[in-house]
Parts: C-alpha cells; sequence; structure tokens
C-alpha cells in the first residue's frame, strides 16, 4: 500500500504526472488544452495521457468545472467527437488509487485526486481550486 | 466349334460381330464401370471433402470470430486498468461479463506486462505467472494448439494477443488469453463427429478419432497423409474426403470424413446389373440384326454355290446362277455365267472333236481289221502252199528214195530167189540121203564080221559119237531146211514189199501185205510183241500196193518202236461203208498232246539224229490222201497209239494223179 500524505483540505485537487514529465507545473488553460486534446505532447515530446474519473464522480466534476469550464455532458459529446477522429480521449479511472497507479507507471500520464495524501513517484504540476 | 464356324460364312459372320459386340460391349461397359466408379468416388470424396471443410470451416469460423472477439476483448480501454494492477476489479468483472456475454464454453486470462495473472473469467481465485504455452512475443495473435490448460485441467486451445495501451501502441500492458475446450470444438463436429479425423501434418497420430476405434500403425497415417481418395484403414475400407488446408488459424490441421466404401459404392451395384441388363437386352437385336445380314450377304453366295454344285455333280452346264443384285455379288454371278457359257460352249466343241476322233479311230480299226485279216489270209495261204510244197518235196524226196531202194531191193531179192531156190529145194534130199548113209551104217554093223574087224569098227564108231552124229545130223538138217524156208520167205516178202514200181492199180488183198510186213519186222516182233490179227475184210482192194505196204511199214514200225519191252500189238481189218479200215494199236507209251498235231508234218521227228528221217508217216498221209483216204490217229499217254487207216474200196471215185 502507498503512504498517503495530508496536504491540503477536503476539496482540494492535485493534478500530478509522471515523474519523468519534462514539466514541473502547468497553467488551468494548459490543463484545459491537454483534457481537451489540445496538447498532445509534452515538451520533450513525450506523449501526453491525460487521466479522467468517471462521469459520476465528485472529483470529475470538481476538475471539469475549475478546469474545462464546460458541463459533464457536453464534454462528453465532445470527446466522443474527438474519439471519431482519431484522437484518444482521456482515460477513465475510478479511484484515486487507480489514478495515482496508472500515473505512476505509465510515462507521460497526467491526473487528477483529491488533495488529502502528498502522493508519492509523481510530480504534482498543480493544485485546483 | 471350329468345324461347326468353317461349314457357313453366315455362322463366321455371325461369330465374328458377335464377338465384336461382346469386346466392345465389355470395354464399353468396364469404361462405363469404371468411370461411374471413379466419378462417384470423386463425386464421394468431393462431398466428403466439402462435409471436411465445413467442419474445418466451423472449427476455423468459430475460433476466428473468437480471435476477433479476443482482439476486440484487447482493445478495450478497461485493460488499460493491467498497467494498474486491476486496482478496481474492473478487468476481472468484465472478462466474468465478456463469458457470459459471449456464452464462452473456455475462460478468459489476463495477465499484466509482468506475466502475472490479474484478472481471470474463473469466479475461483488463481495465482500464477503467464504460463510459458501462452506466452506471445509476437505482436499478433498466436493459436495454441491442444493442450492441456496449465490453469486447469481439461483438453483446451487457446488463443492469446499482447495488449498495449489504448493510448499508445507501443506501451505494453499485458497479455489476453481466451481458451476453448476441445469438447466445445468435439460439439462442433455435430452429427458427422463419427465419421471424421482430425490430424495434422507433423503428427504421427490422429488428433481426433471420430469413430474412437482407430488404433493405425505409423504406415496408415504414412498413407493417410497422402490423402487418397480410397483408403483401407483398421481393416475396413473407406471413402474419404479431406479438408484443404488454408484455414489460417488451424496451420496443419486436416480434417477428413469418412465414409464406409461398401455404404458409398452401393449404388454402383445398381449401375453393374444395369449395364449387364442392359447388354444382354442390346445384344438381341443385334443379333437378329446379324443373322438377317448374315443371310442376306450369304444367300446369294448360297444360291451360286448350288448352281455350282449342281453343275459339278450333273455336269449340266446349261445352269444360271440368279443376279439378285448390282453388287459385287450380282457381278461375281454374272461372271460365272459368262465362265459357264464359256465352258458350254467349250465342252459342246470337245465332245463334237471326241464324237469325230472315235469315228476316226473305228475306221481305223476296221482298216487294221480288214488288213490284218487280208495278211492272215495270206499268211495261211503261204503256209498252205508252203505246206504243201513241203509235202511235195518230201514225197519226191521219199518217192525217189523208195524207187532206188525198191529196185536194189528188188535185184537183191531176185539176185537171192535163185540160190535160196536152190538151197531150199536141196534139203529134202540131203535128208533122205543121209538117212540112207545112217541106215547103211548100222546094216553094217550088224554084218558077221571078225572081231579085230568089228572091234576098230565099233572103236571108230564111237571115236565119232556115231549115235550122237545121227541125232545131230538130221537136226542141222532140219535147222538148215528152216533156214532156208525163212530166207525163201523174206526174199518172197521183199519182193512183194518192193513192188514200187508197181504203180499202177492192183486189186490186192491187203491183209498179205500187213503180213508181209509183219514178217520183215519179225526179228522186232519175236519174243517181245504178242501180235493179235482180226483180219475181216479179206477182199481186194484195188490199190498201189507197193505204197500201201510202205504205209504199213511205217505205221507198224513205229507202233514196235513204242512198245518198250514187251506189249501188244493188235491189227484188224474190216470194212466201213466203201472203206477199207485198217486199225493198228500198240499199248506202247503214247504220243503227248501237243506233239499229236505235228506227226504228219514233214521232218517232224522225236527221235535222235540219223535215226528217223521224219518222213515215214508225212509219206504215209500223202500215199493214203493220194488213194482218196485218209489216216486218223488217236493216243493216250501211258496206254497206246491207234492209227486207223481209211482207203477207198472203189478209188475210181478219186483217179490218183500219183
Amino acid at each position: 500500500m502507498l503512504c498517503w500524505v495530508r496536504v491540503s483540505s477536503a476539496d482540494e485537487l492535485l493534478v500530478i504526472a509522471n515523474a519523468n514529465v519534462a514539466a514541473s507545473s502547468l497553467s488551468s488553460d494548459e490543463m484545459a488544452a491537454i483534457y481537451l486534446l489540445k496538447t498532445t505532447s509534452w515538451q520533450d515530446g513525450e506523449n501526453i495521457v491525460p487521466v479522467n474519473r468517471e462521469a459520476a464522480s465528485s472529483v470529475r466534476t470538481t476538475f471539469s468545472d475549475a478546469i474545462l469550464r464546460h458541463p459533464p455532458s457536453a464534454l462528453n459529446a465532445y470527446w466522443n467527437q474527438m474519439h471519431f477522429k482519431g484522437k484518444v480521449p482521456p482515460l477513465i479511472q475510478e479511484s484515486d488509487q487507480a489514478v495515482l497507479a496508472f500515473v505512476q507507471k505509465v510515462p507521460g500520464a497526467i491526473g487528477y485526486i483529491k488533495a488529502t495524501l502528498t502522493p508519492p513517484n509523481v510530480k504534482i504540476l498543480a493544485r485546483v481550486p | 466349334m471350329n468345324a461347326w464356324l468353317a461349314q457357313s460364312i453366315a455362322r463366321k459372320l455371325l461369330a465374328s460381330f458377335v464377338g465384336i459386340f461382346v469386346v466392345t460391349y465389355l470395354i464399353t461397359a468396364v469404361f462405363v464401370f469404371t468411370s461411374v466408379r471413379s466419378s462417384m468416388t470423386q463425386s464421394e470424396a468431393d462431398a466428403l471433402t466439402h462435409l471436411a471443410n465445413q467442419e474445418i470451416e466451423l472449427i476455423s469460423n468459430n475460433l476466428q470470430s473468437l480471435g476477433t472477439n479476443l482482439h476486440a476483448w484487447s482493445q478495450l480501454e478497461v485493460m488499460n486498468d493491467l498497467i494498474s494492477g486491476d486496482i478496481d476489479k474492473r478487468v476481472a468483472r468484465t472478462l466474468i461479463n465478456l463469458k457470459a456475454q459471449y456464452a464462452l464454453s473456455g475462460e478468459i486470462y489476463a495477465f499484466d506486462a509482468q506475466n502475472k495473472l490479474l484478472a481471470t473469467s474463473e469466479t475461483r481465485a488463481i495465482s500464477a505467472e503467464l504460463p510459458v504455452v501462452w506466452r506471445n512475443k509476437s505482436g499478433e495473435m498466436v493459436f495454441v494448439d491442444k493442450h492441456i490448460n496449465p490453469l486447469g485441467r481439461d483438453s483446451v486451445v487457446a488463443l492469446s494477443v499482447s495488449m498495449s495501451a489504448s493510448f499508445s501502441p507501443d506501451f505494453k500492458i499485458g497479455t489476453l488469453v481466451v481458451t476453448l475446450p476441445w469438447s466445445a470444438i468435439e460439439k462442433m463436429l455435430g452429427n458427422n463427429f463419427q465419421k471424421t479425423l482430425i490430424f495434422k501434418d507433423e503428427s504421427s497420430q490422429l488428433y481426433f478419432d471420430g469413430t474412437g476405434k482407430m488404433q493405425l500403425g505409423s504406415d496408415e497415417m504414412h498413407a493417410l497423409l497422402k490423402r487418397p481418395p480410397e483408403l483401407s484403414l483398421a481393416s475396413s475400407a473407406y471413402v474419404i474426403g479431406y479438408s484443404e488446408a488454408y484455414h489460417a488459424p488451424l496451420k496443419g490441421w486436416h480434417v477428413a470424413a469418412l465414409k464406409d466404401a461398401s455404404l458409398a459404392y452401393l449404388p454402383i451395384k445398381t449401375v453393374a446389373y444395369k449395364l449387364v441388363i442392359l447388354g444382354l437386352i442390346l445384344s438381341i437385336p443385334f443379333v437378329l440384326a446379324i443373322r438377317w445380314l448374315a443371310r442376306k450377304l450369304t444367300r446369294p453366295v448360297e444360291s451360286l454355290t448350288q448352281v455350282v454344285s449342281g453343275i459339278t455333280s450333273s455336269g449340266d452346264l446349261s445352269k444360271r446362277a440368279a443376279i439378285e443384285a448390282q453388287d459385287e455379288l450380282g457381278t461375281l454371278a454374272l461372271a460365272f455365267n459368262s465362265m459357264a457359257e464359256n465352258l458350254q460352249q467349250t465342252s459342246q466343241e470337245r465332245e463334237k472333236f471326241v464324237a469325230e476322233l472315235e469315228e476316226l479311230n473305228r475306221t481305223l480299226e476296221r482298216r487294221v481289221d480288214e488288213r490284218t485279216q487280208a495278211l492272215a489270209s495270206a499268211n495261211s495261204e503261204l503256209v498252205s502252199v508252203i505246206d504243201s510244197l513241203k509235202s511235195t518235196q518230201s514225197q519226191l524226196v521219199h518217192s525217189e528214195k523208195m524207187a532206188s531202194l525198191g529196185q536194189l531191193v528188188a535185184g537183191v531179192a531176185h539176185e537171192l530167189n535163185n540160190p535160196i531156190g536152190f538151197i531150199y529145194a536141196n534139203f529134202p534130199h540131203l535128208e533122205e540121203y543121209t538117212k540112207d548113209l545112217l541106215s547103211l551104217i548100222e546094216e553094217l554093223r550088224q554084218l558077221p564080221l571078225e572081231d579085230a574087224q568089228k572091234a576098230v569098227i565099233e572103236q571108230k564108231i564111237k571115236a565119232i559119237d556115231l549115235e550122237f552124229i545121227k541125232e545131230d545130223t538130221l537136226k542141222i538138217i532140219r535147222s538148215g531146211q528152216s533156214g532156208a524156208s525163212r530166207i525163201k520167205e523174206i526174199v518172197s516178202s521183199l519182193r512183194s514189199f518192193s513192188r514200187l514200181d508197181e504203180a499202177e492199180l492192183k486189186s490186192v488183198i491187203l491183209e498179205d501185205g500187213i503180213n508181209d510186213t509183219l514178217a520183215i519186222l519179225n526179228h522186232q516182233i519175236r519174243n517181245r510183241v504178242e501180235v493179235i490179227k482180226d483180219y475181216q475184210l479179206n477182199q481186194p482192194v484195188l490199190c498201189r500196193a507197193g505204197q500201201i505196204n510202205q504205209v504199213f511199214m511205217n505205221i507198224i514200225y513205229n507202233a514196235l518202236q513204242a512198245i518198250d519191252g514187251s506189249g501188244t500189238l493188235r491189227i484188224s481189218t474190216r470194212k466201213e461203208d466203201e472203206f477199207a479200215v485198217i486199225s493198228v494199236a500198240d499199248s506202247g507209251k503214247g504220243i503227248p498232246p501237243d506233239v499229236i498235231t505235228k506227226i504228219f508234218d514233214p521232218f517232224f521227228t522225236t527221235k535222235k539224229v540219223g535215226e528217223g528221217t521224219g518222213l515215214g508217216l508225212s509219206i504215209s498221209y500223202g500215199i493214203i490222201e493220194s488213194h482218196g483216204g485218209r489216216i486218223e490217229v488217236t493216243s493216250e499217254l501211258g496206254k497206246g497209239t491207234t492209227f486207223i487207216i481209211y482207203i477207198p474200196l472203189n478209188p475210181e471215185t478219186k483217179p490218183s494223179s500219183n
């Protein structure tokens, strides 16, 4: 089991990325561009693998409201459209542990989790809000 | 059989055509039968191939669709959870759902990139590594052939695919394996299950034995791998169809669909029966047609043959063959007719010539006969002329000889006649004188004389043996008298015999002549031959006595010669009509029949050279003939010969020319 460290309030989200990602922080716009599939690679050329939560989760609602600024239904329609254009929509993971484990293991992966713990072996690129 | 065939062309034709028909039909039937059989085999094999293809296709399709499904499953987003160790058990749930949804008879196993089993469709908890047999280093899907499930117990086939993250093809997230139990594949073979074999190229054993009873040796496996349409397996014959190996996942698989040969070839037996019946049915009109054709062909030949044999047997060349058609046989009949006509003409000409020849021959024969007869008559004339010449010559010679002899004998006899007359006449006187002298001597002895004188006289008488002289002198005188008498007799005979010059006809007593002859020949008769005389004629016959005596001489002499030792000579005379008949029969050796016709020929003799002239009988014949008489002779060998002489009593009827 991972060691979780409490660092923030209950509603705060941490945007985490794989340790090898060539970036130390991201602005909200940059994150929005990543999740809306407009930016697909890091500065060093590594593909970005965004990870989303399931539609019903409160974390995703929070993240969508804060960063993407669109309702989840509109975003679903957008990502379906993008899917048909050949772009891979953000992957879905159904728990913070799953997101964390995924981001830890997949190079170029980026995800968000509740900021109740300090996740190991990932880069924290931003805090939302 | 050959003899039966040799009798008729029609039979030969029939036999040939039936033979051709049988051979042709047999070849056709065999060809049809084998064609049907091979096409049946082919079609059965094709049907079975189709079946096998269907089966392998079914399996293949199942596996392919399973593969397609597996491929789809491997690209499910949820598989990305393998990266995170399936913390949320989403993959496991998904696999269970998939198994239920697709009604899979096998299981699905998901392994992460570290080959750790993370999720399974099985409900039990398994902790395992990815088995080596399922490992898949290539990017493609791998078909794992029949094997024992390493995570279970049953036989399965498996499909294995390595998974990449949905976001990055290069990111390996693990291996997904789906198994299919072998029982499911068996189930796919469905109803044909029991007649299906599955084998692989490299395998030395059956992969699947639907019949359950095939214990195939390596030879049979080897034969099976060559995929023949007919094969005997486990001592049963089968027709077999093989799948064509183009089914990608089942590389090297062969499905063989079997059918019992006896079952497969059941229809061909019907075909065979039908072929036999068809042959029999076809043969009836064929044979009838050939018979009809053969008869039609041979009828003109037969009629021609009949005409020919009719001509041959009867020789009637006027017969003609009937011309029934304008074909080759018609031409033959035409040619034969013209030949017969030529023959007829030739034959007629020949007969004409033969008749002419025969006529010529007859003429020739007649002429030859005529000539022969003329020659024969000329010849007989010549012979008779020669005979008469010979006879004349011999008679001339004989008469000349006899004339000389007669003169000689007559001279001698005459000269002897006088002296013998003296001698004969003096003997009585000599006898008388001698008796006187002898009686004188007796008287002288009786005279009284002195004793001395008497003694001297007596002595002298004794010395001269007077008694003997007395007796002997008388004997001598008588003997001399007798001899003189015989000489007188012979001379008398000679005289009468040699009256050859007495050519004038005289009436003589023939018996005298005979007696004279016998007297001359007395030296041959005496003490040897008994002469029996039977004279009944006893009358004078007018004849030339000397010649007749000569005849008697010849015949009696011959008769005496014929008698060897003692014998009898019978001489008889008699009167018969106008002839005096003298018969002289001896008891001699007889005359051989081949000689008797020649005895009157001149110069014919059986005596040695110098003993006889061969003229005697010839002269006799001539003499008697000149008297108008004849001589007959009969003879029997060993018993004797009889000569009978006929002399006419009245010779005036045939005047003598001699």
